[in-house]
């Protein structure tokens, strides 16, 4: 199928590149199931937020950048008992998608609470003065007005994911990086090296522009 | 309409025991019997920050009668922004009451509290839209909030887009608006709920003159239609003496004067307040002019006089019989007629050259026709 690799590798690489998508967007839709309440909660608590409570914010707030400041090919091994617990194996795709949802909640909760925090307050003293509650301040005012910026956010950490995704390797995980590493560079086929790196170009690039399409018909501004 | 330039009235014995024009404007006069809409009750709202703590609010107290519209001017950082927050407890006072249509706002819970406001509609000056809502969907947005039914929030949408003359912008997004329509959607949203109190916060201060206008009128027009109270608060005394009925100026957090707004700006007691009127309707000598007077005689003497006309008397009379009766030279200086609200009243100012003791006298005898008569400095600041 791939005219310049063995047919079998033409195989493999479907299946990485299925098993890349996995990882990727699988890893995200629960980084957005859980990465978007802690980042309201952040915003909530935050100073100058709805409800500020340092109590609350800090210890969130160290969490969340200890698990960013981890190097990822360190964070996936250290929470093998973690994985196991969850995943009930710690070798494989859906193993090495703990570690990477885990990563992404991270980095998509900072990405999300600053885009929370670029809502005009004005409009959130406005919905103050009408009498809505916390809840439909934050359900019905930031999260609408925030969209496009949430919507930039997720476009963002799904292109990381595929980069973290390339470690998924050392745990098994597969995917389209594992696969350049282990055939373009330990066994010397610099093609298909070149090959994952062009569809992973493909790829992100697609998603870049998905994303960039969703971000304008979001935006009403 | 200019009673004042009609019959002279100069001759008119009874003139002479006249009190000051009552100048009353019958719908709006001082508070009555009714309840305020809005009292405000020894207001104090300190921010404490790094260093020294800013007293926002001093000891701030104020009624505002159902049905008028009452502006509080001031210059930024005088305390009228913090004021305004108060009356719908955005901000909570330190100390003080604050009490809307008769519900005392400082003693309600969270809850109670947003249902209070909900009967308090407010305009921003930087209009404060959902970006993400179209013009149908703003204006609604404070129902959805009230959990009111669809049905029910569509019918009033219905309503109030033509109110605010937007019928042909239902569906665009606030980002397609020019300002004065985006301040049109503000309105038709806060007047959603069918509040009886509507807070201004400089709504006009981000438009131009001729959108402010339109935006006024607007707002005297719904106050008229739904009998609503509005608060204002501007740093632009024009908005003051183009729609309200009466005025507060506020300086370092301070209610320095109030009282109609015909008096304060026919009669403005505080020299802040001056400056605020002179913006408005200018110096009553134009800068350079009293240079340019005829030196007095020896042994006379050269008086700046204010004339003052509210009410039925007449500027010429007045001017040719001083004249005659004091054997004064009266220099006309300048002169206007103008009306804020519905009143007309003149000023004048007249270069007075004779005796000292004459043109006392003269002052004496216009202000017992009832002018108002004051000297003003011949250097006008």
């Amino acid at each position: 199928m791939i005219p310049w690799l063995p047919p079998a590798l033409t195989d493999l690489m479907i299946e990485a590149a299925w098993e890349t998508l996995l990882m990727t967007f699988g890893s995200v839709i629960i980084a957005v199931i859980v990465g978007l309440p802690l980042a309201l909660l952040l915003y909530a608590t935050g100073p100058g937020g709805l409800s500020p409570n340092g109590w609350a914010n800090r210890p969130i707030g160290l969490l969340i950048n200890a698990v960013r400041s981890t190097p990822f090919i360190i964070l996936m091994v250290a929470i093998v008992p973690f994985t196991r617990l969850v995943a009930g194996t710690s070798i494989g795709t859906t193993a090495a998608m703990v570690p990477l949802a885990l990563a992404a909640i991270a980095f998509i909760a900072r990405l999300f609470e600053n885009a929370l925090r670029e809502v005009d307050r004005g409009v959130i003293e406005a919905a103050r003065a009408m009498g809505a509650t916390r809840t439909q301040i934050l359900t019905r005012v930031l999260v609408p007005e925030a969209m496009p910026g949430l919507i930039a956010a997720v476009t963002v950490t799904l292109v990381s994911l595929v980069g973290y995704s390339a470690m998924a390797g050392a745990i098994g995980g597969g995917g389209l990086g594992d696969l350049g590493i282990r055939f373009g560079y330990q066994r010397f086929m610099p093609e298909v090296m070149a090959t994952v790196v062009v569809i992973l170009i493909l790829f992100v690039q697609g998603l870049q522009s998905l994303g960039d399409w969703l971000v304008r018909r979001y935006s009403r501004r | 309409m200019l009673d004042f330039l009609r019959a002279p009235s100069v001759a008119d014995p009874a003139g002479l025991t006249a009190p000051l024009p009552a100048s009353g404007f019958p719908i709006m006069s001082e508070p009555s019997g009714a309840p305020p809409a809005i009292s405000l009750q020894a207001l104090v709202r300190e921010y404490r920050g790094r260093g020294t703590p800013l007293r926002a609010l001093d000891g701030v107290s104020l009624d505002v009668a159902p049905g008028e519209i009452y502006g509080i001017v001031g210059r930024s950082g005088a305390g009228k922004s913090t004021l305004l927050r108060c009356v719908n407890l955005l901000e909570r006072p330190d100390s003080g009451r604050v009490t809307v249509l008769g519900q005392e706002m400082t003693a309600l819970d969270e809850a109670a509290l947003r249902q209070a406001r909900r009967g308090i509609g407010m305009v921003f000056q930087h209009f404060n839209l959902l970006s993400s809502r179209t013009v149908a969907a703003n204006i609604a947005f404070p129902l959805e909030i009230a959990g009111v039914p669809r049905s029910e929030r569509e019918a009033r949408v219905a309503e109030l887009l033509p109110l605010v003359g937007l019928e042909e912008r239902r569906d665009h997004y606030p980002a397609q608006l020019s300002g004065g329509q985006k301040q049109r959607v503000g309105i038709a949203r806060a007047l959603a709920s069918r509040p009886r109190v509507l807070l201004c916060d400089e709504a006009t201060s981000a438009l131009d003159p001729e959108t402010t206008e339109e935006i006024l009128s607007l707002i005297r027009s719904v106050r008229d239609r739904l009998d609503l109270t509005v608060l204002l608060i501007t740093h632009e005394m024009s908005v003051v003496k183009a729609i309200c009925d009466r005025v507060a100026v506020m300086e370092a957090g301070k209610v320095i004067e109030q009282g109609r707004v015909f008096d304060v700006f026919t009669r403005p007691a505080h020299p802040t307040t001056r400056r605020f009127v002179s913006e408005v309707i200018g110096h009553v000598v134009p800068p350079g002019t009293v240079a340019k007077l005829p030196a007095p005689n020896p042994g006379e003497e050269r008086r700046l006089l204010q004339v003052l006309f509210a009410g039925p008397s007449s500027t010429r009379a007045v001017v040719s019989e001083a004249s005659r009766r004091f054997g004064l030279d009266l220099n006309i200086v300048s002169g206007r007629i103008d009306a804020i609200g519905q009143e007309p009243y003149g000023l004048m100012a007249l270069a007075a050259y004779g005796p000292p003791a004459a043109i006392a006298e003269a002052t004496t005898w216009m202000r017992g026709l009832g002018l108002d008569v004051s000297e003003i400095g011949e250097d006008p600041a």
